[in-house]
């Protein structure tokens, strides 16, 4: 099979890709120790195994960071909402520093197994790498695909972004609760 | 000299740029004046939803309007470089954009609203008069005044409003933040290992809330009851003066 044959055969997904990055856990892991990581990653893991079931999947691990996958983009971006809504609930009641930066992008990624792969992959973690503690920012490419139907959601524009090893401008928004 | 355009009634405009530096100058003029500076600087036209197009000398500037919802329906003046330094100037109380990567993003006089993105470079701002929303991945934030709602953040840089007048929001992993509280309404500033220094301005009195692991506050005002300062911390410690 010729290399561009073998192009065509990969095979893709088509859906929402979400990163999230857990803001001070190195700093959190020095001051209070290791075993109180584990136990703010457990944290982590209890709310966001509770409010992915039935909508996506998480693709890996990454560190103290989350890559997750939504087959449907408002699944993904309701999901990212409310695990900030999570995260700042259990943060006060339990004084923990659960500051997560989420990021959400829409696009074809490869499969690699159970693992994706890509451009688009990588633009959604620039969109991460771009969000403050709390804060939900996605791609244009998913607001595109969202916005006509998600209710009671806002999308400020942030504008285009010009972004470290992505050759074009993504337009980001950054996505709050209306009202 | 560099080319001259008209800006549509109500338009902004954005400036994108990959590694060179972007100035941005407003002054008393009623055009934009866009210095490419040195080869390599591209005015692109192009976009996405549904657009006109409003072409200027070079016929490469977009007027674009998003779609529907609660999406901007403004023209934008969009300038785009992949390399090389640009300046552009506009006319005062403008609403500009910046996109940048590596280069410093300088914005002089006094803008409307302003969103500025960076990664690695340093973004300075004088006056912004609406809102503002700055965030940079490693490079500092420094703005001299801000009337408008407040959002600025960074990675690892370090952020410093001389004077917010409205509600703020400023964080860092690792870098300082030094804020002049000049206004009523609630500031939240949210660190990681980076300290705070909060300097109130005007006679208003700030309730503070301090929560952090192990850093320290020092306050040197007074508190009251005029406004909410909220911080958080991992290690980052506080520092507030004032009457």
């Amino acid at each position: 099979m010729s290399p561009a044959r073998a192009r065509t055969a990969v095979d893709t997904a088509e859906g929402a890709i979400v990163f999230t990055d857990l803001a001070g856990f190195t700093e959190f892991t020095a001051i209070q120790g290791d075993e109180a990581a584990l136990d703010l990653l457990g944290v982590q893991d209890q709310v966001v195994g509770e409010l992915i079931e039935g909508r996506g999947r998480v693709v890996k691990e990454l560190g103290d960071g989350l890559m997750l996958w939504f087959d449907d983009p408002c699944h993904a971006i309701e999901t990212a909402l409310e695990l900030q809504e999570r995260f700042d609930e259990q943060s006060a009641k339990e004084n923990l520093p659960l500051w997560v930066r989420i990021g959400v992008h829409y696009g074809r990624p490869a499969k690699r197994g159970s693992d994706l792969v890509g451009h688009d992959v990588n633009v959604a973690a620039r969109v991460a790498d771009l969000a403050a503690p709390g804060e939900v920012l996605i791609s244009e490419a998913a607001a595109e695909r969202v916005a006509e139907r998600m209710e009671g959601v806002w999308f400020e524009e942030m504008g285009p972004t010009v972004m470290k090893g992505i050759p074009e401008p993504v337009g980001i928004y950054r996505c709050v609760r209306a009202g | 000299m560099g080319s001259q355009y008209d800006l549509p009634p109500d338009g902004r405009i954005r400036v994108l740029s990959a590694s060179g530096a972007v100035t941005v100058i407003a002054e008393e003029r009623d055009d934009v004046d866009v210095e490419p500076g040195q080869r390599g600087v591209d005015l692109k036209e192009g976009g996405r939803g549904r657009h006109r197009h409003h072409r200027g000398l070079l016929g490469h500037l977009r007027s674009h309007e998003h779609g529907e919802g609660e999406r901007q329906h403004r023209p934008v003046l969009e300038v785009k470089a992949k390399s090389g330094n640009i300046e552009v100037r506009c006319p005062i109380g403008t609403d500009v954009s910046v996109g940048a990567i590596s280069g410093s993003v300088k914005l002089k006089g006094s803008f409307g609203s302003v969103k500025v993105s960076a990664v690695s470079g340093g973004v300075d701002i004088d006056t912004v008069t609406g809102d503002l929303d700055a965030r940079a991945v490693s490079g500092s934030i420094a703005v001299k005044r801000c009337a408008g709602r407040c959002d600025v953040s960074s990675k690892s840089g370090k952020v410093r409003v001389e004077r917010v007048e409205g509600p703020t929001h400023a964080s860092t992993i690792s870098g300082g933040v030094e804020i002049g509280a000049a206004g009523s309404d609630e500031i939240e500033l949210k660190m990681v290992s980076g300290g705070a220094k909060v300097t109130v301005l005007g006679e208003k009195l700030p309730r503070v809330r301090f929560n952090s692991l192990s850093g320290k506050m020092h306050c040197e005002c007074k508190q009251g009851s005029d406004f909410d300062l909220k911080v958080r911390s991992i290690s980052g410690s506080l520092e507030i003066k004032g009457r």
